[in-house]
């Protein structure tokens, strides 16, 4: 990571790198995903139970779900573009940097596959509301964020094409996100949407900077592959998630016969829980409990 | 100060945003108190003592004649034994300040751990900043609102008057920018920066991880006796859990990747006892440290 990308990386709170995978390795990435996208449309199992978890549309595969690493897992050849993404050297330079020395795989591979017309997502993430486990933070010269995406781009994402759009300087935000910048209805200007060739991988601040999706424009199918890395002591989701109960986390005896509010504290990190974990309360009386609608 | 069970005062809020450390008086009656030291007193054949010297490094400051004894695993002891240690980690007390300070859903993440010192041990090296920055017990203050990640409970189980050692700290340093020097650390020219905090058996102590804090040697005639419990806020990861390995993680398939592709797929901490292989990169290869 060298100085011009350092800067543009702490003022913007995302990064292009350019021609970061050859032809032929786009042409098998592409090929890789064909042969899945065939393989699953042609299921007769639920969508739900696919592997892969895909969103399917009028037979076509838009999207997979990032809570699985189904991409790395496939047989061979196919799986291959993809484990050959996860500790690229061009990423692996950047994210000791970016996350430091120790960061991990969160989540991932998803892939997105949009085709025409398809509508885009609202902007979400910033510096305000602050959330630890993906913040960014810069002092003595040295910077730090909890959260990088790196978004491999499979297919060109030219100017108005849609995809991938983000409000620059946004990670440093101290004031809530104006209704109009989330849905794009009156964006203020802020909103970029970056240029990019097959080959690039766009780097982004996911969490800290405010990010969302255009909707496609483009006649050809938006291809991007999308890996979640996180610094070492920071967790999401993935297996974080999968492992995050307590009798997963801790030896059996630490949590043998815990009472639910003393089990509540035991759960391992992730940040992503959507009710599972309790949250506790305490009473005027001194009484701790499990808040309403928690677990 | 007027300390409400429920609910944090706007006094306690500045005071720990400010210093980085907050007492709480008079938390645990004697009867409380007297059940964890014999708790403690039953397994205390199971406690480790350090050799002088490991704390306080090369520090005349800090150096005593013997070190501190370490005592852990309270919640999975037999439960007559582990009743009242359970107790203290959903504690009220605990429960709302945390809630406040790590937010919602913080989590213990190791401990319980109990310090004790006898008279004579030696001191602990001051450890912890604001500068440089670290991840995993980061504070953070923004509109209003607290966000400490790594929060240590100590509850203290014998008296430490003033004069008598035990912990200390540096007010106000979790939120340095700057290096500490390193006479700070050793205390040997702590520049009136280092603050022995009083406390009574009973008292409950909270302290941001991130502040600069240590132990000065014991010199009471009584035992140091405190029992630490290490929080952080929901996300934040400093030990280890049960599954850390890929293969833990993912599965067997794992097997198949090359080194350097596992190594992004180990679980989050940083108390990992030196398993964890840390990739390294020129742009153009990947290397796992040391092994070049």
């Amino acid at each position: 990571m060298d100085k011009r990308e350092r800067y543009f990386w702490d003022l913007t709170g995302h990064l292009v790198l350019r021609q970061v995978l050859s032809p032929n390795e786009i042409k098998a990435a592409n090929e890789a995903y064909e042969w899945y996208a065939k393989k699953v449309v042609d299921m007769s199992q639920d969508p739900g139970q696919r592997p892969g978890r895909p969103r399917i549309e009028n037979g076509v595969v838009v999207r997979t779900s990032n809570q699985f690493p189904h991409f790395l897992q496939m047989e061979k050849p196919y799986c291959e573009p993809f484990r050959n993404m996860m500790a690229h050297p061009q990423i692996v330079s950047r994210l000791i940097e970016m996350c430091g020395r120790g960061f991990r795989l969160d989540h991932g591979p998803e892939i997105i596959s949009h085709v025409q017309g398809m509508e885009g997502g609202s902007m979400h993430g910033a510096g305000h509301p602050h959330k630890p486990w993906v913040a960014y933070h810069n002092n003595g010269g040295r910077h730090w964020v909890g959260g990088v995406t790196v978004s491999w781009q499979l297919a060109d994402q030219p100017e108005g094409a849609g995809g991938f759009s983000c409000v620059p300087a946004s990670h440093k935000s101290r004031f809530p996100m104006p209704k109009g910048v989330a849905w794009r209805e009156d964006d203020l200007g802020a909103v970029h949407q970056p240029i990019c060739e097959a080959g690039d991988v766009v780097l982004f601040m996911d969490g800290a900077q405010t990010h969302g999706t255009m909707p496609w424009q483009a006649e050809h199918q938006r291809r991007a592959v999308l890996i979640k890395y996180t610094g070492r002591t920071c967790a999401r989701q993935g297996p974080a998630k999968q492992y995050g109960a307590p009798e997963d986390h801790w030896n059996e005896e630490v949590v043998a016969d815990m009472t639910p509010e003393e089990s509540a504290v035991m759960w391992g990190p992730y940040s992503n829980h959507r009710g599972e974990v309790p949250f506790l309360t305490v009473a005027e009386d001194g009484t701790v409990g499990i808040e309403e609608g928690r677990a | 100060m007027n300390y409400k069970v429920h609910e944090v005062s706007a006094e306690e809020m500045y005071f720990f945003d400010l210093r980085g450390y907050l007492v709480i008086p008079n938390v645990l009656d004697q009867a409380e108190i007297d059940a964890c030291n014999a708790a403690l007193d039953a397994k205390m054949d199971e406690a480790r003592t350090f050799d002088a010297g490991r704390l306080s490094r090369d520090s005349k400051a800090l150096g005593g004649d013997s070190s501190r004894i370490e005592l852990t695993g309270m919640l999975g002891w037999a439960p007559a034994l582990r009743k009242p240690f359970r107790k203290l980690l959903v504690h009220p007390f605990v429960v709302s300040r945390l809630n406040e300070f790590s937010g919602k859903g913080f989590r213990l993440d190791h401990g319980p751990l109990l310090i004790r010192a006898k008279k004579g041990a030696e001191g602990h090296r001051f450890h912890g900043a604001g500068e440089p920055f670290d991840q995993a017990t980061s504070y953070h203050q923004q509109n209003g609102k607290i966000y400490c990640r790594g929060i240590t409970v100590a509850w203290q189980l014998a008296d430490c008057n003033p004069g008598d050692g035990g912990f200390a700290i540096v007010p106000g340093s979790h939120k340095t920018v700057e290096a500490t020097p390193e006479e700070v650390r050793t205390m040997e020219d702590d520049m009136g920066l280092v603050e022995q905090v009083p406390m009574k058996a009973g008292d409950l102590l909270f302290f941001a991880e991130t502040a600069t804090h240590g132990a000065v040697p014991w010199a009471a005639d009584h035992d140091r006796r405190s029992v630490l419990y290490k929080y952080a806020s929901r996300a934040a990861a400093r030990t280890v859990g049960k599954r850390f390995t890929p293969q833990q993680r993912y599965g067997d398939w794992t097997h198949e990747l090359t080194p350097e592709q596992q190594a992004v797929l180990y679980g989050p901490g940083v108390h990992h006892g030196g398993r964890l292989p840390k990739l390294d990169s020129d742009g153009e290869t990947v290397w796992i440290e040391g092994d070049n």
